[in-house]
């Protein structure tokens, strides 16, 4: 019977200069703005909710052991690994949401425009384009006609409606 | 190229002006090993106390000209003798961040506001930023805590600074005030427009993001949070703010612990707090120092 621990045989040996080189490279990894991004991202609860386990693992780099659980250690090393992949970028758009994103812009900006110019904008979108617009900013698009198509100028009235009330807001 | 200067504003008290100035500074120095200078801009000395501890603070204050007062009479005193090299000591005398000075403020600072005169014709603010500039190429980070309001403290600081961040808690009474804020800084601006001739490369101050700060774990802050971005979206669109201002990704949670820091007088990087709590200033510090200011031609424009 083989003396000692058969489990502690089969590490490789890292010497003290790999360690330091590691410990080097991961610190040189960490001090980066996707790093702090997607660190940040990652632990706020309305990205929590699109970062799952599946989600880690769809952008984990195939070379990587697939994450079992997400915890701290492991969000560490997911991030990590995206950062060498050169893969974190379209991770934190993915999270953040960009197209969405665009919609709440323009909502923004429309809270700040006269009523004509907001309606004018509103009406020059494509209906699909409107459709995603109502779904992103909470607003509950009226529909008509036999294909249950959404109704432009049933539904802008309530869109304005919010408009105004951001308005007030932004007044503060 | 000189030391990034960074003002943390805003109007209201408790947001974490002081909790950020601190661990923000703290962090960079120790983790990112950058040179920092904090100037507490802030009568109340907070910052002055946390980093020298009250013993020592107690002793400053009352040497009047050892602190930042002391920048408005340039000829009692020499600058060097305004900065506190020797910040964060431990039970044995040694510095725990080498990298980390301070000018401290004296209650006296509260004579800036209504009891202090010009004696010649170069406003305080000017002679604020003359007094200053010789350290701008002696530090990497140069980050002012000012107190809550707009008066001449914050505009010394705002008038030496390039950027602004705005601390934030993630709720309504933060909200309010954040138009008025970056009215007040446009405005301050142009009104010393005459005064930026006195220095080569001037650039305004500009606000670059909100800093949420005391975010509770899980809650749901989607109203605020889209109520706030609204708001910047609108201030970019009116170009009282950076062209890239944003609420910023990374946020600093509340902890018990948080409190525990000040109590301590060490700031979380010195492993005062919890691990989160150190990990979101570190990331922080991450984020804003790989965030450096865009070309002066692309300010005001387009994301």
């Amino acid at each position: 019977m083989a003396k000692g621990n058969p489990k502690k045989s089969t590490k490789p040996k890292v010497s003290k200069a790999e360690k330091e080189a590691i410990k080097a490279e991961i610190a040189q990894l960490k001090n980066s703005r996707d790093y702090a991004e997607l660190a940040g991202l990652l632990i706020q609860a309305p990205y929590k909710k699109t970062a799952t386990l599946d989600w880690f693992n769809k952008h984990l780099p195939k070379s990587e052991a697939p994450i079992i659980k997400i915890g701290v250690k492991e969000r560490e090393r997911f991030i990590l690994a995206l950062i060498r992949g050169d893969t974190a970028r379209a991770a934190i758009n993915e999270l953040r949401d960009l197209p969405s994103l665009q919609w709440k812009t323009l909502f923004a900006e429309l809270a700040g425009a006269s009523t004509a110019k907001a309606t004018e904008k509103l009406k020059a979108l494509k209906p699909k384009d409107f459709a995603a617009f109502c779904t992103v900013n909470g607003v509950t698009p009226v529909t008509s006609g036999a294909k249950g198509s959404i109704s432009k100028p049933k539904t802008i009235p309530f869109i304005l409606k919010k408009l105004e009330t951001l308005g007030e807001y932004l007044k503060l | 190229m000189g030391a990034r200067r960074i003002s943390l504003v805003n109007f209201k008290g408790g947001v974490g002006k002081t909790s950020i100035t601190v661990n923000l500074a703290a962090s960079l120095a120790r983790e990112l090993d950058q040179k920092v200078l904090v100037v507490d801009m802030d009568p109340q000395s907070n910052t002055s106390i946390w980093l020298m501890g009250v013993p020592r603070w107690n002793n400053l204050n009352g040497m009047d000209e050892k602190s930042v007062w002391g920048l408005f009479h340039p000829d009692s005193t020499g600058l060097k003798q305004c900065i506190e090299e020797e910040v964060l000591l431990n039970e044995h005398g040694v510095e725990l961040i080498p990298n980390l000075d301070i000018i401290p403020a004296t209650y006296k600072l509260m004579d800036l506001e209504h009891e202090y005169q010009d004696t010649d014709t170069t406003p305080y603010f000017v002679k604020f930023r003359m007094q200053l500039e010789i350290l701008f190429d002696q530090y990497d980070y140069i980050i002012f805590d000012c107190p809550p309001n707009v008066f001449r403290s914050t505009r010394c600081a705002v008038f030496s600074s390039e950027e602004i961040y705005i601390p934030a808690n993630p709720d309504l009474l933060s909200y309010v005030g954040l138009s008025l804020l970056s009215d007040k800084i446009a405005k301050f601006h142009s009104l010393t427009a005459l005064h930026r001739k006195h220095f080569a490369g001037f650039r305004p101050a500009e606000i670059r993001g909100i800093i949420l700060n005391a975010v509770e774990s899980g809650a749901d802050y989607a109203q605020i949070l889209d109520m706030m971005s609204a708001k910047i979206i609108n201030l970019r669109s009116r170009q009282v703010v950076s062209y890239d201002a944003d609420i910023l990704p990374t946020r600093i949670r509340r902890t018990v612990s948080a409190a525990k820091t000040q109590l301590d007088a060490l700031p979380a990087t010195l492993g005062c707090g919890s691990a989160g709590l150190r990990e979101d200033y570190l990331n922080l510090a991450r984020y804003i120092h790989n965030t450096p200011l865009g070309k002066k031609g692309a300010r005001y424009g387009k994301r």
